[in-house]
């Protein structure tokens, strides 16, 4: 199989670290080789944060170089675009269409609109999904990590499917919190036909 | 016995696990990202594997703790990152000549790019400064075997050992299987009498010191049988030279630009003491050496020097001559742009810049006792003239530097502040001086400098933010949190009573979140002739919204802004900073992002109309 560079990315508190050890959790669970790489540190409070997933044989170190992502699965608009070099030529970028601003310029407007600086993009209304998801069912967790991690399922050349996706997730929720996240999955398939 | 299932792991997990594998008897460390996982999982599996952990009052007790228990013949590891290791400096600088008798390993990860540190230096070169033997693993899985080993080679040394991790190996995730992890029963404590060994002191250190380079210099053969060095390809014209995570990105590059047949890869595990003769024998087999290493050129170096001893003429590149850089973390791209220069290749395209983007500077969570304990400073500094020098200590309360505050004058290292602060007030600054300290910090390296400023008598006000816990690493417990690391409860330091017995008279205790009391405290405590302490206590909000969902507790309710009495000033975004507050571009008005509050309230008395309603008032 040849490699795969799935860079996962957006700010602290948004589940991208989870995000990224399910995905290599389902990857790993079929004897794929694969490796993590996470930057962190301070994001808590809200800074950036990013996840390397890299699959296959080849892959040695954690970290996408420029140029070799595959897909791009940002929950912040201008999280992706802070990554966009790190795209392929032939890239996909999924993106959580919220914005979330720093909070010092949210006053000033200096935030442009993603679409002035990127075109191939699947933009997702996960924010709104995961909301009325976790509503639903009571709960105080975010579930827009797995809304987007769904919706990267329904694109032929991902190296997770759905049923693959499912079954790790099964491996990692309690019966409580499974159904809401299996929601999620489903909802952000459903974001994907729209 | 226990045979464990391949699965994913964190480097810093491995490396806990390795150390486990190992018997290790005894752990002890002090928080530090990205170090911090080793210890968390050594406390996860200490009720499992019988060993002793704890989280101690900084890195050079924890050095000593575990120094303890290896001269008493424990397997010992002491856990920090890099910056640690200069605390730790007088405990290791001198244990390197007594020695250990079982195997004591200190785990230093290090911090290449400053992602989450103030400088990032290198670990193998304090490694050499100290005289202690160094290790650096690759990646994850070598975290595992070599943290295993690193016992075996420091009790076949009888010396300390560093095991060197980066930010790519502690928080780098790799499918590892883990073998059969034996429960090795613990050994037991046995304190040989050596008089000439154990007390270090004026002949007996120089003797020491004899013995000690003895065995640095025949370390190498005493290690043979260890699996430190490994060779690839067979190529003549370039001979690479890697250590450390740059191996990987080596492998990378050398696919990436299909030269496998043109090189010949050597990787260092262990860059000190040095393997000169297996540098040399590679050199005899290749046209030329490129040295491939993150920070200092200390595998470069020793590879000239090896060179020279053994009268090998043969060009080396790397950063000497400015090949490869020296500051920050090394990637492949960085690595493939050094051999394409080398071999003289044809350039491949080149990355597209990173769009110019407004950055994202961590700030203070909802519901901070610090935001609240920062506004009642901005606001008694409206009534101190002249201006207060903000001398800054690490913790979560440096981001007082940050917007809204950007407050803080000086940053150094921990327990720096209170220690500068009185130089600047004997320096005769004409302005008040005022020391932050968090009380991780505090009990870290602060409580020296706080007995100075008292007992000399220095015009300086110390705010300390007590927020009980070592909270921007992840929450670990201090002696002022009143639980230990491995959850039964102990004796909470009382800080107040702390520093009246150093010696301070004036001292006010105040609570965080009443932000007008912390004012009023500071307005008295600045304007004090002599040295003077507020103590601003208010529980870690993080934390306590963890524990208030273990304990099924419901949310607080969310606060709100009243539209029709906002008037759109922004004073609430623009001199409280809570992310939870945001701007309607719209409206025109301040809003509360009810996922985000957490019911503080803090931020009421911010609104001079009264617009921010909730508690008992919504």
């Amino acid at each position: 199989m040849r490699e795969t560079n799935i860079l996962i990315t957006g700010i602290g508190g948004q589940g991208i670290i989870s995000a990224s050890r399910l995905l290599a959790q389902a990857v790993q669970s079929t004897g794929e080789k694969v490796i993590v790489g996470e930057t962190f540190g301070a994001s808590q409070r809200e800074g950036s944060v990013m996840s390397n997933v890299r699959i296959g044989q080849t892959v040695y170190g954690p970290m996408i170089a420029p140029r070799t992502a595959d897909f791009l699965i940002s929950f912040e608009p201008y999280e992706a675009l802070r990554c966009l070099h790190s795209l392929a030529p032939q890239g996909i970028v999924i993106v959580n269409t919220i914005p979330s601003i720093p909070f010092r310029d949210q006053m000033s407007g200096v935030y442009p609109p993603l679409e002035e600086k990127a075109k191939a993009v699947f933009q997702l209304h996960a924010t709104q999904s995961a909301v009325e998801i976790v509503k639903k069912h009571e709960s105080r967790h975010d579930v827009t990590n797995v809304i987007m991690l769904g919706a990267a399922t329904a694109l032929d050349d991902f190296p997770v499917d759905e049923t693959l996706l499912k079954a790790t997730l099964k491996g990692r929720f309690k019966q409580s919190s499974l159904s809401m996240n299996l929601e999620a999955l489903e909802a952000g398939r459903a974001l994907m036909q729209e | 016995m226990s045979e464990k299932k391949t699965r994913l792991m964190l480097g810093n997990e491995a490396i806990a696990w390795g150390a486990v594998a190992a018997g290790v008897d005894i752990a002890a460390g002090y928080p530090g990202t990205p170090s911090s996982e080793v210890l968390q999982t050594l406390i996860n599996l200490a009720a499992e594997y019988g060993h002793y952990v704890e989280w101690s009052a900084n890195e050079k007790v924890a050095v000593e703790c575990a120094a303890g228990a290896a001269v008493a013949g424990l397997r010992s590891m002491a856990v920090m990152k890099h910056l640690g290791l200069n605390v730790a400096a007088d405990a290791l600088t001198t244990l390197a000549y007594t020695g250990v008798r079982g195997g004591m390993v200190i785990l230093s990860a290090g911090d290449a790019q400053c992602h989450t540190s103030s400088n990032e230096q290198d670990a193998r070169v304090f490694a050499r400064f100290a005289k202690i033997p160094v290790l650096d693993p690759a990646d994850p899985k070598e975290g595992f075997s070599y943290a295993k080993m690193a016992f075996e080679i420091s009790e076949a040394l009888e010396l300390p050992l560093i095991l060197n991790s980066t930010p790519r190996l502690s928080h780098a995730s790799l499918a590892i299987n883990l073998g059969t992890i034996d429960k090795v029963p613990h050994r037991k404590a046995e304190f040989v009498d050596d008089k000439s060994r154990w007390i270090c002191v004026a002949a007996s250190a120089l003797k020491r010191h004899r013995w000690l380079n003895a065995r640095l210099a025949e370390a190498l053969d005493r290690l043979s049988a260890f699996p430190l060095i490994k060779r690839l390809y067979h190529g003549k014209r370039l001979g690479i030279v890697t250590n450390g995570v740059a191996y990987n990105y080596v492998l990378e590059a050398v696919e990436a630009l299909g030269i496998r047949k043109d090189v010949s890869v050597l990787k260092l595990g262990m860059s000190y003491p040095f393997p000169s003769d297996a540098v040399t024998s590679f050199a005899n087999e290749v046209d030329e050496i490129v040295v491939i290493e993150e920070l200092e050129p200390f595998v470069e170096d020793q590879t000239r020097v090896a060179l020279q001893k053994a009268a090998l003429s043969i060009k080396v590149h790397g950063k000497n001559e400015g090949l490869v850089p020296i500051e920050g973390e090394l990637n492949p791209s960085i690595v493939s742009a050094a051999l394409i220069q080398v071999l003289g290749i044809e350039r491949r395209d080149v990355a597209t810049p990173p769009f110019e983007l407004p950055r994202r500077p961590p700030i203070f969570c909802p519901g901070c006792p610090h935001r609240s304990t920062y506004y009642g400073l901005r606001e008694a500094m409206k009534q101190v003239s002249p201006q207060p020098l903000i001398v800054g200590d690490i913790g979560c309360y440096t981001m007082v530097s940050s917007y809204p505050f950007e407050m803080l004058d000086t940053l150094l290292c921990m327990g720096a502040g209170a220690g500068m602060a009185h130089g600047f007030s004997k320096a005769r600054l004409d302005r008040p001086i005022l020391a932050i300290m968090g009380d991780s910090t505090l009990f870290h390296s602060g409580l020296p400098p706080l007995a100075n400023i008292a007992y000399n008598n220095s015009n300086v006000t110390v705010l300390i933010l007590d927020n009980r816990y070592t909270a921007m690493t992840g929450f670990q417990p201090n002696p002022g949190t009143g639980v230990r690391a491995t959850g039964e409860s102990a004796t909470r330091l009382s800080i107040e009573k702390v520093v009246r017995s150093l010696g301070f008279g004036h001292v006010n205790v105040v609570p965080a979140h009443d932000s007008k009391a912390v004012s009023e405290a500071l307005v008295s405590a600045l304007t004090f002739q002599g040295p003077s302490i507020v103590i601003s206590e208010g529980p870690c909000a993080l934390q306590e919204q963890r524990l208030a969902a273990k304990r099924g507790e419901e949310r607080r309710a969310p606060f709100l802004v009243d539209p029709d009495a906002c008037i759109g000033c922004r004073a609430c975004l623009t001199t409280f900073g809570c992310s939870a507050i945001q701007w309607e571009m719209e409206a025109n008005k301040a809003m509360i992002d009810p996922q985000k509050c957490v019911g503080c309230g803090d931020c009421v008395v911010v609104c001079q109309v009264g617009a921010i309603k909730g508690g008992s008032d919504a």
